[in-house]
């Protein structure tokens, strides 16, 4: 597929143009829509964005402040103006889904997915069936034979480990396991993941959803010992994620501020002096 | 990692590699997802559920996508997409070179906008032929 990724159309640049006035056109220079009419017969597709070019400013993921970033020049520059600001990548992704789709099922080379709903108390839940049948979180696997189980304190690089383990040849189920529930973050993005972790809650327990893991795939959660959870872990790698107790609490109060400036619900009302003070310290102490 | 160029993880593993289970993604800086930390290419792996390998690197040019170190995982790829790249990343025999070319009255290598700014400035017919063979190859 050919993807056209512009602030301008093909149609607004020439050869004439630009002999007539020196203007080269805006990105990507020199292209117009002669040169765009003879390549792109040669795609199966081809697709075109134009989209804006407002500055997009950048803001420190710590603090939420003004961050200057250095421009090739060594200049320091606080605002983009020459790429593509964020809503390009939403654009983007729907100006291409439809063509995408069309194509790998033209090549009927994605695979359908079976899937299974479980009613849980509040809303169903959505598996996915591997060729036997069996409920799984995903039918896809890594290379590794094992199962795998990152168990961690809160904030001690849980996905970090995660990462790495998808590096090794594991695949992350992208279930988080908690004790009574698991949270759903399959598709979902880092923003979503922060935002939207009370919605993607299900009530299936650890016992539960831990069964649900197929050879070469991995989940993480915050299991506490118990005789019963050393057996259901009994053939998985274990992997277990210990840190300093300050640098986990440290890190837990400003990760848990950002949760709830994304969910200001996230907190029922008798817990409310969460969200009520004004820097993450103070939210923190209620 | 081709040897030359630093590519945006996540790479697909070897086995989906080898599968060819992955949509490839070729360009320059828009495709790289410069600034942006969930980029179309997360968006596209997340939506079809398939990994993406991201051979986009800043100021590539049209030759960029025919490399033969880059062209077996184009081809093996259930799905290729090309961003239309820009023109002054390519040569050709007067000029060679990537954004960069030889400025043949001085002898300095500059950018190759700047080489055809200053032909437009000096001799407009002459750039006018300068483009018409730069967009012919």
């Amino acid at each position: 597929m050919l993807l056209w990724v512009s602030p301008r159309g093909p149609g607004e640049w020439s050869a004439e143009l630009a002999t007539q006035t020196g203007n080269f056109g805006t990105f990507p220079q020199l292209v117009g829509e002669d040169t765009y009419a003879q390549i792109s017969p040669l795609f199966d597709q081809s697709v075109e964005v134009v989209h804006d070019l407002l500055g997009t400013r950048f803001l420190s993921r710590f603090k939420g402040l003004p961050c200057p970033f250095v421009e090739p020049t060594g200049a320091l520059s606080l605002s983009n103006r020459y790429y593509p600001p964020q809503s390009t990548q939403d654009q983007l992704l729907q100006a291409v889904a439809p063509v995408v789709e069309t194509l790998l099922s033209q090549e009927c080379l994605s695979q359908p997915v079976r899937t299974a709903i479980l009613n849980t108390a509040d809303r169903p839940f959505v598996f996915e069936m591997d060729e036997k049948g069996h409920l799984c979180f995903t039918t896809l696997s890594g290379k590794r034979p094992e199962k795998a189980f990152v168990n961690s304190l809160p904030k001690a690089g849980t996905y970090f480990l995660g990462e790495i383990l998808s590096e090794l040849g594991w695949r992350n189920s992208d279930i988080h396991m908690s004790p009574f529930s698991l949270t759903d973050y399959r598709g979902r993005s880092l923003d979503e993941k922060l935002s939207k972790a009370r919605q993607l809650s299900y009530p299936i327990g650890f016992d539960a959803s831990v069964q649900f893991l197929k050879p070469g795939q991995f989940s993480v959660g915050h299991i506490a010992f118990s005789g019963r959870n050393r057996k259901l872990l009994n053939n998985f790698k274990v992997l277990l994620a210990v840190r300093r107790w300050r640098d986990c609490l440290a890190s837990f109060m400003y990760f848990e501020a950002k949760r709830i400036a994304l969910d200001p619900q996230r907190f029922a009302a008798e817990k409310s002096a969460w969200v009520s003070g004004e820097t993450p310290q103070e939210k923190f102490i209620g | 990692m081709d040897g030359e160029n630093l590519f945006r993880g996540p790479c697909p593993s070897a086995e989906d590699l080898k599968n060819g289970r992955y949509i490839c993604l070729v360009g320059a800086a828009q495709l790289l997802g410069r600034f942006h930390s969930d980029s179309f290419q997360h968006k596209l792996a997340r939506k079809f559920n398939l990994p993406v390998l991201n051979l986009s690197v800043p100021a590539a040019g049209p030759e960029f996508a025919l490399s033969p170190k880059l062209r077996p995982y184009l081809e093996n790829a259930q799905l290729t997409i090309v961003q239309v790249m820009s023109g002054r990343s390519i040569g050709y025999d007067e000029y060679p070179g990537g954004w960069k070319t030889t400025d043949l009255t001085t002898g300095e290598l500059r950018p190759r906008e700047a080489v055809l700014r200053s032909i437009w400035e000096t001799d407009v017919e002459k750039f006018g032929q300068v483009l018409r063979r730069w967009n012919d190859n």
